[in-house]
């Protein structure tokens, strides 16, 4: 298990499955996370640690986050209909 | 086969909290992530999402209506207004070391409802469209106008099918007759106990003579009145605070059950120094508190709880749980309950007459004699829930979780933060997070302190579903 120590970088490559939630991603890593910054060229990331860091569990953050907006983005429309049926009510 | 949109967190090494939208909660792993995320379920995943209300067949189905209902009740929909916070008199007969924006000494002059502001006061309950109503006289000390007290409890009692009184008061010089106004059925008593003698001195009587006359007030109360007339609230100060049993025991001695612990109220200037670190400060006091009662229950004939941990735990178990008034989404303001000043002006909370009282931000919503402004309240009340919020929206909490604008524009003058960055969502989090992590422990006597809480015979591991 290897730890980022203050300052150091780490590169994480994306799959192109992924691909499209990258952007978004890292705009919102880059206000809500306090442990690492977070910049993207659109297919992979580059995280500076602010703070001594396992790398592990910032890939896993990192790979959560992604999902996150997957998730987001792909369960819009249905949560969107939801919202209208509701409103019809 | 439809899932619902599932929010997830991480809670240990390859463990992971799911929750949709209208609340169903269940606990996985990375594994099931990457499945759900990349739409390859197993048979087994599709079965158990859709016997937990996780997903749908077909719009309209019983799994889709379920969760709707189950949505739908975990809104707010405000209610006629039946509560109302009334403030007689600012003035009061001690100085607590954090109150000095909302008291003025008790000789001073121009701090009470004159007859006018009393007669406005009436008449606006008397406009009411509820057939019950729910008063908190506040202060001030309120005992020091029994003169108002009484009248409009007689006005109240005689207008509404049932009404009821809660009179705050620091118990510190209670006349006979005041004994008397506070022993009626419909009237109850809620007081300041900072936990145990010391504290107490320290942070309010100043005088150790001041403190035991408060003490035998106070469980003269508790013999006179009744336990289930009286609660009182400890103001810990996360800088310098008691012992956790200490509280416990002292709680426990005068019968009293639940605690609800506030940290102390900083305003203005002194707020700032209540920052991001205090916060940690009282999230950990807060956790050792949470030890503490668990400790406790695990041998206790009567289980004791923290007043708002409770309330947090059966949100997450009760939809339609929405009695605390900080605590709901959307959190509708001018709606339901009110707080009438000592001139007679609106507030739609108490944190919002301070905040205005101190020059912050006017926060007022009318007066008595002009009405409510509809105006400002809707301004306050376009930001009420948490149900669109960027942030709030990837969280896992969200559907037990509430919104605080006012909170907000009290520590930060805005409310457009991150809200990572917010008390609120701080202290929130850390109270979800440790709710979750006793809701999954097999630990024997959390799970006793768990049933006690939720008002069960036993905490039935169902209650805590997982899926591999
Ligand atoms: S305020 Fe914080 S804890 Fe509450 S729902 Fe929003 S993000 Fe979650």
């Amino acid at each position: 298990m290897k730890t980022l120590t203050a300052g150091e970088s780490l590169d994480i490559e994306v799959g192109s499955g992924l691909a499209p939630y990258v952007e978004a991603t890292a705009l919102r890593l880059g206000y809500a996370e306090q442990l690492f910054s977070v910049q993207t060229d659109g297919s992979r990331f580059r995280v500076t640690a602010r703070a001594p860091f396992d790398r592990e569990a910032i890939e896993r953050r990192i790979a959560h986050a992604l999902y996150r907006e997957k998730i987001r983005v792909e369960s819009a429309p249905l949560r969107a209909r939801f919202l209208e049926l509701l409103s019809q009510r | 086969m439809n899932v619902w949109p599932l929010r997830f967190t991480d809670v240990g090494r390859d463990a992971l909290l799911f929750c949709d939208e209208a609340g169903g909660f269940f606990r996985s792993d990375d594994a099931f992530l990457e499945r759900y995320a990349n739409d390859i379920l197993t048979e087994a995943d599709r079965d158990f999402l859709l016997a937990g209300g996780h997903s749908f067949e077909e719009e309209g189905d019983r799994h889709h209506v379920g969760f709707a209902a189950r949505w739908a009740k975990r809104q707010f929909v405000p209610g006629p207004l039946e509560y109302i916070i009334l403030v007689p008199t600012l003035r009061c007969d001690l100085a607590c070391r954090y109150c000095q924006v909302s008291r003025v000494n008790a000789n001073a002059r121009g701090f009470d409802w004159n007859e006018a502001t009393l007669n406005a006061v009436l008449a606006l309950i008397d406009s009411l469209t509820s057939e019950r109503i729910k008063i908190e006289f506040q202060g001030g000390e309120p005992l020091l106008r029994l003169d108002l007290l009484s009248r409009v409890r007689d006005f109240c009692r005689r207008r509404f099918r049932s009404a009821e009184f809660v009179v705050c008061t620091n118990l510190q010089k209670v006349s006979e007759e005041a004994w008397a106004f506070l022993a009626a059925a419909d009237t109850f008593v809620s007081t300041s106990f900072d936990g145990d003698a010391l504290t107490h001195t320290r942070q309010r009587t100043l005088d150790p003579a001041q403190t035991a006359t408060f003490l035998s007030n106070l469980e003269r109360a508790m013999t006179t009145l009744g336990t289930g007339k009286v609660s009182a609230l400890p103001t810990i100060d996360p800088d310098n605070p008691p012992a956790p049993d200490a509280i416990i025991a002292g709680f426990a001695r005068l019968g009293l059950r639940s605690i609800y612990l506030r940290p102390v109220n900083y305003h203005g200037f002194a707020r700032k120094r209540f920052g991001q670190g205090d916060q940690q400060l009282w999230n950990a006091y807060y956790d050792r508190f949470i030890d503490a009662l668990i400790a406790y229950n695990a041998h206790a004939a009567e289980p004791m709880e923290e007043f708002y941990f409770t309330h947090c735990l059966r949100r997450i178990f009760r939809a339609g749980h929405h009695g605390h008034v900080d605590m709901r989404n959307p959190n509708i303001l001018g709606a339901d309950y009110l707080v009438i000043d000592h001139d007679g002006t609106l507030y739609p909370t108490d944190e919002a007459r301070m905040m205005t009282r101190i020059g912050q931000m006017d926060l007022s919503i009318g007066s008595v004699f002009g009405g409510l402004d509809q105006e400002k309240l809707q301004i306050l009340n376009a930001n009420s829930d948490n149900n669109f919020h960027e942030d709030c929206g990837q969280c896992v909490f969200q559907p037990f979780c509430g919104v605080d604008v006012i909170d907000d524009l009290s520590r930060y003058g805005r409310i457009d933060l991150s809200r990572h960055e917010t008390a609120f969502c701080r202290r929130h989090t850390a109270l979800f997070t440790r709710i979750f992590e006793l809701i999954y422990t097999d630990d024997a006597a959390t799970r006793r302190s768990l049933a006690a809480w939720l008002g069960v015979p036993a905490f039935d591991p169902a209650l805590a579903p997982v899926h591999k």
